[in-house]
């Protein structure tokens, strides 16, 4: 049971990371009514190069809670990227199920800016750093020049495009409607609205993906506690009513097609139950992240993403609400990873904490994370009572 | 396979299933048998996927044995094109077959 949840986003943060997990830690552990003495479990995630700007932190869970003053008897590290924060809840739960861990902490994010100062991301990171493999084969599989992950979703993009007619406005649809989702959320940091032509006008980073297509990498944390009983938190009792996770760790050469994501296989299970979802949370790294969940998720067929996106009001006031907060695109994505940005917003509509942005109710959320280096790994999520 | 570094492109041939793998590994992901040759590509292929950013062409090429990697490319090209291995700086670099 989630009994709490914070976050704490900022453009660059003065401070060391730790301060800024730890200070959103003492949230969360307040919306809780817990005290860091009750905590007995921690599952955090980590990227190289955004704590601090160190590429690694030995032994990084056991810094945590040494920072923390916390003695953990439950110890985790999940490595999916932005899939990361659905496994570790998954993971939580399954560990306060089986006596291991009473009260679990998780910890999402880092400083993006160490990393985004030296021109790279953290998927390019060891043209930056000395000291790090992407993959078992670098020296055959690494190019003279590419802005990964940037450049791979556009290869994406503009396959869907050869194969299936996808259009640059449809994309950008996908864009304009997460900004007004956005408007309606104090805490997004771009929040005036935008139409079509203002997407297609910005600029062309790497082509057809444009400027508002495209997260920008921020500095913060998500952190969630979640434990046995209520006690003293009012949240509602949540429980994860359906859980898949898939791992397609084969690079794109090397798929069958570069234009479906694990989520076809991580979603299975939840694709029975898409008529009783209240809204989705779908991984938004890029809009075209979007567009291949969309289909991937059973939403609609592969290949009519750009249709679905044309034609469904997925705005939180729509038929389909999608991304309701205005997602990672207009929140911005903390060290790189989005997984907390969504979870986060499934709770606050679970909770009716959704202000300007607040789908009537909501019993029942559909959660999709996507990560790892070229959409390596998907997490798939219900959450409802 | 210093041929790599000459411009041209080798890759792994499978005895067993007769799969054609580029990145090199010591078992075919296929089938995982570890009966594998080293073979060297025509280097002819075409464009599977091709981006342009700050001026730089990036693609994934899908090579005439049915492997593909990921290249830069030293012309502008569309997804179908052909290319072909020239030599570059440590690797290949690709280049389109420019039309009779």
């Amino acid at each position: 049971m989630i009994l709490g949840f914070s976050s704490s986003i900022h453009k660059r943060y003065e401070g060391s990371t730790f301060r800024l997990m730890s200070d959103t830690v003492d949230k969360a552990l307040e919306m809780a009514g817990l005290q860091r003495d009750n905590i007995d479990g921690l599952i955090a995630t980590f990227l190289p190069g955004t704590f601090d700007g160190n590429i690694a932190l030995h032994f990084y869970t056991s810094q945590l809670a040494q920072y923390l003053g916390i003695r953990p008897r439950f110890l985790d590290y999940v490595d999916f990227g932005g899939a990361s924060a659905l496994a570790m809840l998954y993971r939580a739960e399954k560990a306060i199920a089986s006596g291991d861990a009473d009260n679990v902490l998780l910890i999402v994010g880092g400083k993006a800016s160490p990393v985004r100062e030296r021109k790279v991301t953290a998927d390019s990171i060891d043209r930056a750093y000395k000291g790090i493999t992407l993959t078992p084969f670098d020296e055959y599989f690494r190019t003279y020049e590419d802005m990964n992950p940037v450049t791979d979703y556009a290869l994406v993009a503009k396959r869907h495009s050869h194969l299936f007619g996808t259009s640059d406005e449809q994309r950008a649809e996908i864009a304009v409607k997460q900004r007004f989702n956005a408007s309606g959320n104090p805490s997004a940091i771009y929040k005036e609205r935008i139409e079509v032509k203002d997407v297609i006008s910005s600029r062309i980073v790497s082509d057809p993906l444009r400027l508002l297509e495209i997260v920008y990498p921020v500095d913060g944390f998500h952190v969630f506690v979640v434990g046995k009983s209520g006690g003293k938190s009012n949240l509602r009792p949540l429980r994860i009513k359906h859980f898949g996770e898939a791992h397609w760790p084969d690079m794109p050469p090397e798929l069958p097609d570069i234009v479906s994501t694990p989520a076809i296989e991580s979603a299975r299970g939840a694709r029975q139950m898409l008529d009783k979802i209240d809204c989705f949370q779908l991984y938004d790294s890029f809009t075209i992240t979007v567009l291949l969940q969309l289909e991937d998720v059973g939403l609609t067929e592969k290949g009519k993403g750009g249709k679905f996106a044309e034609e469904v009001d997925f705005t939180y006031q729509g038929e389909i609400p999608i991304n309701t907060g205005g997602g990672s695109l207009n929140v911005g994505q903390p060290a790189y990873m989005s997984g907390g940005v969504i979870l986060e917003e499934a709770l606050i509509q679970l909770n009716r904490m959704g202000e300007g942005r607040q789908v009537k109710d909501v019993n029942q959320v559909l959660i999709n994370g996507i990560g790892g280096w070229n959409r390596a790994h998907s997490t798939t999520m219900i959450l409802g009572e | 396979m210093e041929s790599f570094r000459e411009g041209k492109v080798p890759y792994l041939h499978c005895l067993n299933c007769k799969r054609n793998f580029f990145y090199p590994r010591d078992r075919c992901p296929n089938c995982h048998s570890s009966s594998l040759e080293v073979r060297v590509s025509s280097g002819k292929g075409k464009v599977f996927s091709v981006t342009e950013f700050q001026g730089k062409v990036y693609a994934i090429i899908e090579m005439e044995e049915g492997f593909r990697l990921y290249a830069n490319v030293l012309d502008k090209v569309e997804i179908g094109e052909e290319v072909i291995a020239v030599k570059g700086d440590g690797r290949p670099n690709f280049k389109r077959v420019s039309k009779p």
